[in-house]
């Protein structure tokens, strides 16, 4: 009777694993041990894999790249970034708020539409065309902020380095923000409108609906928001890849450099394997912690 | 070197004869011939030219059947740019032949030996030669040299065929502390096709300022910068805004520096037994000297320069820039040559070199496209014979020229003029004449992209930097020293 | 009555403004991808062509296999999609309702690579293909599709959101965990399938490195890469064509979102996202 019991309860255990099995494997055969292999790696001085001597060199990778000025800037640069990046939040939700007050049922999904396909359309062609839209002399942006505050404009958006982060967040804003709206809507539209009806019998104002009932209310989305936009700021590569011409350096002035461009860089264009690895485990620790950080805070761990 | 004497000698014969033999033949192919006629002219300008070079193409007509095998090439390049089956030019009309006119001549030399080609697009093409040449299921690695420790040294092929340097116009070298001491460069690649670093002077614009044409041969920094600064402002005939000069773009500014550097022979190394035990000493008068020179450009270069947008209108009828420095020749003479402007314009060498063992001959290097074999290649010696085809066989040479390339070959060279006219093939044959055969752009005494961790695109970055007016000489230098030693440090 | 409906007008012509505004740069785009003035230099900003053509497009088709591409890339993008967010919805159903030893342990061990950068382990992941002799075939890109981890993490959040009592239901009724997956969860999760979907066709259609390193047959590629082989065979941007070829390589994803992207709102409103 009792092994009848266990029985059932290892076939219901079985069950669920049926479930989980496939994706178990293959991220244990394509992730955990690939990465495994980059961890074995970052021990090493090695150029190339598989060419070249490679040798036992213990810490020392760590020890080089921490010590190295152009990681510690790619590090800052991430993080700057992805900071700066962090405004298409609350433009996605001032966006987000006027659209849920279009009346118009079709004209919102039109909305929705039309604001998220700049996130499908992405590459080198919106980038070769913003760095048109951006540039210096008699770019569009330039032309208009004359035109607005009168005064003679020329900024290097994407060519000085002093502004050029600044450039970047513009071309990261335009093709998130669409993407941000859509999730800030969602969410405002699944706010029940009883608190709005009660608050209403109160007298609040439109102004105190939107502070004390809509933005609490909202919260959660953006922790969510805020916490998929720096994750995906700390993997950030591919738009400033072709901002710099198609290589990892970060022009202008090194500082568009993200880690993983850095890893790139000696992964590739001056192959130091084992550097590049060491690099790799830093950024993976660093996301690591962030995301554990974070799901904390949301109490994600709590058991519903 | 007994290598440089050697190919000078051979060199000037080869003038000589290529002197005689241009005039013959002046018409024998037009610019735009299809793929096939293009073989077939090009067999019979190789029958022609039997002479010089008997025994080889005897012993290449029967089709050699010793090799047998399948050689994998793969990498960016010639082959992907024109495909298998050729491509046309939207703009200038021209059109390219594709590379089945190098499978072809392969298999008619070869007939057991099949070619697999893999090209690439330059996109991310470091990353994917590196991958391919892990798999270690490839031969030849098309522009490989770069990857250093993954191409095999051919000094011992070179020693097997003695003959082969003559033929050539250069070889890809680079730095080994295993192979040879580090102040000398040894060869990992053959280059197959060149490309000059030229300036493209645009004739009216310096007429309308009255000044006079410079002398290429012999002009000197200083008396470029004067033509641009004399060639910008409003032009007098015209009224319209001119520009002096457009340098090679600035996100790849470090291939200024290459030139301006090597004219004022500023030499940066000290020398140990390996890599690790050598120093760079970036600091000095000299590299100031250099990088300041650059950045006054700045002042005679459009403003668009900076956003690499500034040669929107060049090569058309409204070109405003009076000089271009142009890594694609080439192209530039198609493209002006289609909007029937090519007699207003001229190429000229980059200026002379100040001092040292190369004082007096133009600081203009060449771009290039090699191929390397592969360390892991199991068939090192039939690629060996692919890369000897590559360079010297008479209908693949054919080829890159109807391709609008310029071949590594010296006999190819000298018909450069046929191709085009005397103002643009003059200066890129005083260009190819009097390039040292010992001297790598990559890797020389002033400048070295391969040894020294990120100093190429660190000197990119400092260059862009001073340009924008955000560091001065004495931060650049710092800033790439540091880096330099930085890496040194780590080797191990 | 009256101003709150002018307040509305105006409300959506600012929005149409904006709107505008922002798709500006795509709208030139287009109109450059049919301007035969679009060569080396770009023509002054218009959102008219300054001489209509359909030559960019023209020069595509002859240029590059671009039919060929667009079969390679859907065929693999479709199946990428449907086992990614296939496996996704198992795991998630199993993470959001099952109850069996160690669910903590794999819902971390799956969270904690989420974010590992592709590009740094490329060259392992590479090598373990070519050991398994599979370079050149289109398995290294379709295998890592059964791991989509955000998926997972999407999915979890909205089986979740499923009320048990369906379950509890089908359990008197004897049916098993699978039979329960197939018959109540899946019909269930009709906004959640397309949002996933969107996601992944968005992802895949765009990945550049992996398909030019593992795929060596060009007649195989996918046309993220036949675009890279297209601007190689051009000596110089010429903005008309690399327009065209952007515009034609975009048009499938936008077919695709217009279908899916009313599920895309739902989805997210029943995820964890929101109170």
């Amino acid at each position: 009777m009792k092994n009848q019991v266990l029985k059932l309860k290892i076939k219901k255990q079985l069950i669920w694993y049926s479930f989980l099995i496939v994706s178990i494997l293959t991220l244990l055969i394509l992730t955990y041990i690939p990465m495994l292999t980059t961890i074995r790696y970052s021990f090493y001085d090695v150029e190339v894999v598989g060419y070249g001597d490679s040798q036992f060199v213990g810490l020392q990778n760590y020890q080089t790249i921490m010590k190295n000025a152009s990681f510690l800037k790619s590090v800052k640069n991430t993080f700057i970034l992805a900071l700066l990046s962090l405004v298409s939040i609350p433009l996605g939700f001032i966006l987000a708020s006027l659209i849920n007050n279009v009346k118009w049922k079709s004209m919102q999904s039109f909305f929705r539409v039309g604001y998220y396909f700049p996130n499908i359309i992405t590459g080198v062609s919106v980038v070769l065309i913003f760095q048109v839209v951006l540039k210096t002399n008699g770019g569009l942006l330039n032309d208009a902020l004359s035109f607005l505050t009168r005064h003679d404009i020329s900024i290097g958006w994407l060519s000085d380095s002093r502004y050029s982060r600044f450039g970047a967040t513009i071309l990261n804003v335009w093709m998130t923000l669409g993407y941000n709206m859509l999730i800030n809507l969602a969410s405002l539209q699944s706010i029940s409108n009883e608190v709005y009806e009660a608050a209403e019998v109160d007298g609040a104002n439109a102004l105190q609906k939107w502070l004390y009932i809509t933005i609490p209310q909202m919260t959660s989305c953006f922790v969510f928001l805020f916490i998929t936009s720096i994750i995906n700021g700390l993997a950030r590569f591919t738009d400033l890849f072709i901002i710099g011409g198609n290589t990892p350096i970060g022009s202008p002035g090194g500082t568009l450099q993200t880690i993983l461009m850095y890893i790139y860089q000696f992964s590739f264009e001056t192959p130091r394997y084992g550097i590049a690895s060491a690099g790799a485990m830093i950024l993976f620790l660093l996301t690591f912690v962030i995301t554990m950080i974070n799901l904390k805070l949301t109490g994600f761990f709590k058991e519903k | 070197m007994k290598r440089k004497t050697l190919t000078a000698a051979m060199l000037t014969t080869a003038l000589m004869a290529s002197l005689l033999g241009g005039c013959a033949k002046s018409d024998s192919t037009s610019g735009q011939t299809e793929a096939t006629q293009a073989t077939q002219a090009a067999q019979t300008a190789g029958t022609s030219a039997a002479s010089t070079t008997a025994e080889n193409v005897t012993a290449q007509e029967q089709g050699n059947t010793e090799w047998s095998g399948t050689l994998k090439l793969y990498g960016p390049g010639l082959f992907s740019s024109v495909g298998l089956d050729g491509n046309v030019d939207i703009i200038t009309g021209v059109k390219k032949p594709g590379y089945q006119v190098v499978i072809d001549r392969w298999k008619e030399l070869y007939p057991n030996v099949d070619l697999v080609i893999e090209p690439i697009p330059w996109d991310n093409w470091k990353a994917a030669l590196q991958t391919a040449a892990i798999s270690g299921d490839v031969d030849i690695l098309m522009h490989g040299a770069s990857l250093g420790p993954v191409v095999e040294p051919l000094q011992p092929y070179l020693d097997k065929d003695p003959d082969y340097e003559s033929k050539v116009t250069m070889m890809t070298l680079r730095r080994n502390a295993e192979l040879a001491p580090l102040n000398e460069v040894v060869p990992f690649g053959v280059t197959v096709t060149l490309n000059p670093v030229m300036v493209v002077i645009n004739k009216t614009i310096f007429e309308d300022y009255g000044v006079a044409i410079p002398d290429y041969k012999t002009w000197t920094l200083d008396d470029m910068m004067e033509a641009a600064k004399a060639t910008t402002g409003t032009d007098p005939k015209t009224g319209k805004e001119t520009y002096g000069i457009s340098p090679i773009k600035l996100s790849n500014a470090y291939k200024n520096y290459i030139w301006a550097a090597r004219a004022k022979n500023n030499e940066i190394f000290e020398w140990g037994d390996s890599i690790k035990n050598s120093k760079m000493n970036f600091i000095s008068d000299g590299t100031a000297e250099v990088l300041n020179y650059l950045t006054a450009f700045k002042d005679y270069t459009s403003p668009d320069y900076v956003e690499g947008l500034d040669l929107a209108a060049a090569y058309t009828e409204d070109n405003p820039i009076a000089m271009i420095i142009t890594e694609d020749s080439y192209n530039v003479y198609n493209t002006l040559k289609e909007n029937g402007l090519d007699d207003q314009y001229m190429l000229a060498t980059l200026p002379v070199i100040e001092d040292g063992p190369y004082k007096g001959i133009t600081s203009s290097h060449f771009g290039d496209w090699h191929m390397s074999i592969c360390k892991n290649s199991t068939q090192k010696d039939l690629a060996w014979e692919f890369l000897k085809f590559m360079t010297t066989d008479q209908v693949v040479q054919q080829w890159i020229l109807d391709t609008y390339s310029i071949p590594a070959n010296i006999e190819a060279n000298n018909r450069l003029e046929e191709y085009m006219s005397a103002d643009f093939a003059d200066a890129m044959i005083h260009a190819i004449n009097t390039c040292p055969p010992d001297f790598s752009c990559s890797e020389n005494e002033c400048y070295d992209s391969g040894n020294f961790g990120t100093f190429m695109n660190d000197l990119a970055t400092v260059l862009g930097e001073m340009y924008q007016g955000n560091m001065d000489a004495q931060q650049a230098m710092e800033y790439v020293q540091e880096n330099v030693d930085n890496y040194l440090s780590t080797l191990h | 009555m009256k101003a709150r409906k002018i307040r509305g007008v105006v409300l959506v012509a600012v929005l149409i403004g904006l709107l505008v505004l922002i798709l500006m740069p795509l709208f030139w785009c287009i109109s450059l991808s049919f301007d035969r003035k679009a060569l080396t230099a770009l023509p002054a900003f218009s959102l008219i062509p300054h001489e209509p053509t359909l030559f960019n497009y023209q020069v595509v088709f002859r240029t590059i296999p671009l039919m060929r591409y667009y079969g390679n890339t859907i065929f693999v993008t479709c199946i990428h999609t449907f086992l990614a967010v296939f496996f996704a919805l198992t795991c998630g159903y199993a993470f959001a309702k099952g109850n069996f030893i160690g669910k903590k342990f794999w819902f971390i061990f799956m969270l904690a690579v989420m974010m590992i950068p592709f590009e740094s382990r490329m060259i392992p992941l590479y090598v373990q293909y070519k050991n398994w002799g599979m370079l050149d075939t289109y398995a290294p890109l379709l295998l890592g599709a059964c791991a989509y981890v955000y998926g997972i993490f999407f999915a979890r959040q909205n089986i979740e959101a499923i009320p048990d009592s369906l379950r509890e239901s089908a359990y008197i009724d004897g049916a098993s965990e699978w039979k329960i997956f197939f018959r109540i969860i899946l019909p269930l999760s009709k906004p959640l399938i397309a949002t996933l979907s969107i996601l992944q066709f968005l992802s895949n259609w765009n990945s550049y490195l992996w398909p030019l390193v593992v795929i060596k047959t060009q007649e195989k590629q996918m046309i993220s890469v036949g675009v890279s082989f297209f601007n190689a065979q051009q000596n110089d941007i010429y903005y008309g064509p690399r327009m065209a070829v952007a515009v034609m390589s975009a048009i499938p994803l936008s077919i695709v979102f217009l279908f899916l992207q009313k599920y895309i709102v739902q989805s997210i409103a029943v995820s964890g996202i929101k109170q």
